[in-house]
């Protein structure tokens, strides 16, 4: 029992472990600024002004033509352009997103331990712990590289094609689902293994009837959420060469087209929109059942 | 029927230097109904758990069904297993599957996967057949197609009960089943698990909290305390002394749980 002068001297006093961690963030923050020489100032330097404003001008004027005057013979018109290109990005997306599933489910198992036995014996231990720490490791280097970076690598080593695309998103997003997923599996109520278990389940199907099948909500919500994410890093990519319409946004930019930017930006962003409002309609499904156990 | 369905014979049990069973002889026949009564902490889980072979003893011999557990390779644990149902208190049902699917699993200890995958994802007609019935017998035949998510805590207990219905064992037990309902439904639930021991002569051992319930509904009380057996009676023969004492706990114990 702390005595009434403790408790009345802590109330006075200054440096609170909040209060200091505050303040080392801050002056950190500061110092970082000084360092860069950031200058807000420079944004509206120069032709920053002039750009800006051309740019969000264009906003409200989308093209729908080329800038520079109807496509010619052999071309696409833009929209059609437009609309292949988000195509392209869509299939780059779902196709990533197929490979990262498998990837994700095979790491997300072999990085959880909610399905080792209770009391291993010594040999099985050591190999459980290399299977944990390995995969623990392969998944920490597949996602510490950006998906960029991995396409640039792809790109280098067999040139700009679909499948260095591909399996540019694939690994990164393989090593993000695995650890996620793994994380979902080993937080699964572990009374329900329990039971199948004493109602003679091999460990294998309690495993899979009873964890994986309580995580199947968590996992499903997890996934459609990386979907999304999967189209933005496809349409990324387009940055890098792959012609996805990121690529027609970098091109069109470069050539200081705000329009055709702006035709390219809203097409990726209504199907970002749609992709969204679907993945909330499966979660508001898949979470009716758990807000009305709620309820109860 | 004859035959004895659980022995124990001076049983110790520890869990992490906590004693769970501090000697515990006791021997429940084939089609006896056995009450488990005393306050938590007393040893009535790891009792449950000794009787389906789920836990491995520490000291001191349990047969079970006329086999010594000890001896029991995996498979034949797994065999045991298979054909008694053990009700935990939590019910241990996967939430985000339906009922009839949660049903299903209480044959998972008998059939091998595939046909266990099957009957989850693709059940044949007439599997679902049987699992209607069972849950036809515990009272909530029209739930068989809704996410047990979405049933109310008595629900829930009954389709634990069906489960364990649907898995045709030799003996039910059931772990503190009444804990989470009113008292009218818990009465019906002790009288449902009762009905269905008499009808298909299977052993139940059932924990209680609930003394009354215990008395009307079992011919046999073992009263436990502190890991051991106060009394082993006839409900007629308890005094009321025996009763109150089982629950007449002292400042430290209160303390402890």
């Amino acid at each position: 029992m702390p005595s009434k002068f403790e408790i009345q001297s802590s109330k006075f006093r200054v440096l609170t472990p909040r209060r200091s961690t505050l303040l080392v963030l801050a002056a950190t923050g500061l110092v970082c600024a000084i360092y860069l020489k950031l200058n807000p100032a420079q944004l509206l330097s120069g032709d920053g002004w002039k750009i800006a404003s051309d740019f969000f001008a264009a906003a409200l004027n989308p093209a729908l033509e080329y800038e520079d005057g109807p496509a010619g013979a052999g071309w696409d018109p833009l929209l059609v352009k437009a609309a292949k290109g988000m195509l392209r990005t869509f299939q780059y997306a779902l196709m990533a997103m197929s490979i990262s599933l498998i990837g994700g489910l095979i790491f997300g198992f072999l990085g959880s331990h909610r399905w080792w036995p209770r009391e291993p014996g010594r040999i099985t231990k050591i190999i459980l712990h290399t299977i944990y720490i390995s995969t623990r490791a392969v998944m920490a280097f597949s996602r510490s590289i950006h998906e960029l970076i991995w396409g640039l690598l792809f790109i280098t080593a067999i040139g700009l094609s679909a499948e260095a695309a591909v399996i540019a998103i694939a690994i990164p997003y393989s090593g993000t689902l695995g650890k996620i997923f793994s994380e979902i599996l080993d937080e699964q109520n572990p009374l329900t293994f329990q039971t199948l278990r004493d109602t003679g389940a091999s460990a294998f199907s309690a495993f899979l009837f009873g964890t994986v099948a309580g995580a199947i909500p968590d996992l499903l919500t997890y996934t459609l959420y990386r979907f999304e994410c999967a189209l933005r890093a496809s349409a990324v990519l387009g940055f890098v060469g792959i012609e996805t319409i990121g690529y027609y946004i970098f091109a069109s930019g470069n050539e200081l087209h705000w329009r055709e930017v702006w035709t390219y930006l809203y097409i990726l962003i209504i199907v970002m929109i749609i992709v969204d409002r679907w993945g909330a309609s499966v979660r508001r499904r898949l979470n009716a059942h758990t807000a009305a156990a709620c309820i109860r | 029927m004859k035959g004895e369905a659980f022995d124990l014979s001076d049983v110790h049990c520890h869990f992490q230097g906590f004693p769970a069973l501090g000697g515990v002889s006791l021997r429940i026949n084939k089609g006896e109904r056995v009450a488990l009564a005393g306050p938590s902490g007393c040893g009535k889980t790891t009792l449950l758990r000794l009787f389906s072979a789920s836990q491995a003893s520490c000291t001191g011999s349990v047969r079970v069904f006329g086999q010594d557990a000890a001896t029991m390779g995996s498979r034949e644990l797994r065999r045991h297993r298979s054909n008694i149902a053990l009700i935990p208190q939590n019910l241990g049902l996967v939430t985000s599957l339906r009922t009839y699917q949660n049903v299903a699993l209480g044959k998972i200890g008998k059939r091998r996967f595939p046909s266990v995958l099957r009957s989850i994802l693709f059940p044949s007609k007439a599997e679902l057949r049987q699992i209607h019935h069972c849950l036809e017998r515990v009272g909530i035949s029209e739930k068989l197609y809704q996410s047990v998510a979405t049933l109310s805590g008595g629900q829930q207990q009954r389709t634990a009960v069906a489960r364990a219905l649907f898995q045709e064992p030799q003996a039910i037990l059931a772990d503190e089943p009444v804990s989470s309902v009113d008292p009218a439904r818990a009465e019906s639930i002790v009288a449902l698990l009762n009905d269905l021991a008499e009808e298909q002569s299977l052993t139940l051992a059932v924990s209680l909290h609930n003394i009354d319930l215990a008395r009307r509904y079992f011919p046999r009380i073992v009263g436990m305390r502190a890991g051991k057996i106060i009394f082993d009676k006839a409900p007629k023969d308890i005094s009321d002394v025996e009763f109150t004492d089982l629950y007449n706990l002292s400042q430290t114990e209160l303390l402890d749980d």
